[in-house]
């Protein structure tokens, strides 16, 4: 069962850990909103780590990736003052994220993402792409291509639910959409996934 | 119900997406469908892979030019001190350097015009008339190099006329001390006289004696210096009184 990272109620009365974390980023939210820089770089270290995942997998570009995640986070300081800060500013940053890809895909004239042929663009992180087993490799670049042949929306949705761990209820409302199409665009791009990893698997053997 | 319209179900179902009901009847389904089976299996192996490829997360390299892009981007708007990422903000803009050499010349323009305002008294020496050393022939011995003001004084008594460079009457200056040279002896101007260090300056006002108002007679037929003090302490003035030209006599009762 899945705890609902956008629930601020659940967390307190279910995880104390959770409500600590809330209580805490209530407070730096505050102090943001009265014009404390370095509150905000706090808040901020909190989710990059995540925004950009979510921009990079989302638009699939490196560059574009970093472009859209310095827009996210500069949106996020202009509208500080919008946020409600007894709540998770997660889902309110994620659907920050979303309108600024969104955009950026527009800008860049494609709505579907290229496949990447290049190798591993993770090679810049922790680990060495030629220390990772060949299989891990291969799920990398596996998952890429997937990814790409997916809807932006469909794509959405998938990060959102299982790469961030929102429920399918709060990735409705950082869609702006309902229950019921998240749903279906989950369920859909579950099954495009696992159709092109079927076909992956016989195209390498 | 066949199977084709469990798929999307099941899919939900991989990630606890499904309400309690249908859950129960995907699993009803699942108890007595081995396609279905292979099917649920095949997505969780899907999912398993996903989260594991897609979950990974970005560079520290990648995470902390973010980071410092924004940070600057930010601090270039609030300018704060105590920010490390300041100066890379704000020399990254040009305009910052356009304003500051914009600044600079608009001062230094100020400046002179003030000093040039300043050589002038207001108030009751409104009459007054500058003219440089260059200018005049007569100059006491070790020229000064500033522009000189030569103030008529008012059309009032001679007593009224000393109140005022004491300050007692008029609004500026403010205070005034009085300093007499004895001798008459002037040199010619050299081009060291006209342009003269400040230490230069300063020894010659070292060489003027101080005193108070002169009211001696013999007191006012010497070269005379008055030095004024405004209400602006940045602004002396100097008032050199030659001791035999013809109209500075017209000033012994000072």
């Amino acid at each position: 069962m899945n705890i609902d990272p956008g629930g601020a109620l659940l967390a307190r009365s279910v995880c104390p850990s959770g409500w600590e974390r809330l209580n805490r980023m209530r407070e730096l939210l505050l102090s943001a909103q009265a014009g404390d820089t370095k509150a905000f770089e706090t808040v901020m270290q909190s989710f990059e780590v995540r925004i950009i995942r979510f921009a990079w997998r989302q638009l699939g570009d490196r560059d574009e990736a970093l472009d859209a995640s310095q827009e996210i986070f500069l949106r996020l300081y202009r509208y500080l003052h919008r946020i409600d800060p007894d709540r998770d500013p997660g889902p309110w940053i994620f659907s920050i994220a979303v309108n600024v890809c969104r955009t950026s895909a527009r800008k860049r004239g494609r709505h579907r993402l290229e496949p990447i042929t290049e190798s591993m663009e993770e090679g810049d992180a922790l680990v060495s792409m030629d220390a990772l087993p060949y299989d891990r490799m291969g799920q990398m670049e596996m998952v890429r291509e997937g990814l790409a042949e997916l809807t932006p929306k469909e794509r959405e949705a998938i990060l959102l639910r299982d790469v961030e761990g929102f429920s399918t209820r709060v990735v409705a409302t950082i869609l702006r959409s309902s229950e019921g199409t998240v749903r279906s665009h989950i369920s859909r791009a579950r099954l495009k996934l696992k159709a092109f990893r079927d076909e992956y698997s016989r195209r390498r053997v | 119900m066949n199977c084709v319209e469990f798929e999307q179900r099941i899919a939900l179902y991989v990630g606890g997406d499904l309400p309690d009901q249908e859950m129960k009847e995907v699993e009803a389904h699942l108890a007595m469908c081995e396609s279905c089976r292979a099917l649920e299996a095949s997505l969780r192996a899907t999912q398993d892979m996903f989260l594991d490829a897609a979950g990974r997360e970005p560079s520290i390299d990648m995470v902390q030019s973010v980071h410092r892009r924004v940070m600057g981007k930010i601090y270039e708007q609030t300018a704060d001190s105590g920010s490390p990422y300041r100066w890379i903000g704000w020399a990254r803009q040009r305009w910052v350097w356009a304003a500051a050499a914009i600044l600079i010349l608009a001062s230094l323009i100020l400046l002179r015009a003030s000093s040039k305002r300043m050589t002038t008294p207001e108030g009751s020496y409104e009459s007054a008339k500058t003219h440089s050393t260059e200018a005049s022939s007569r100059q006491p011995e070790g020229a000064l190099p500033l522009q000189i003001t030569e103030m008529e004084p008012p059309p009032d008594t001679p007593s009224t006329q000393g109140a005022h460079l004491s300050g007692k009457a008029g609004s500026r200056p403010s205070f005034c001390l009085v300093l007499s040279r004895r001798g008459k002896s002037r040199n010619q101007d050299t081009p060291e006289d006209r342009h003269p260090t400040m230490k230069q300056f300063q020894n010659q006002m070292a060489g003027l004696k101080p005193a108070v108002l002169p009211t001696d007679e013999e007191d006012v037929h010497k070269d005379q210096a008055v030095r004024m003090f405004t209400e602006n302490e940045n602004v002396v003035i100097y008032w050199l009184i030659s001791a035999d030209k013809e109209d500075t006599h017209e000033h012994e009762t000072v």
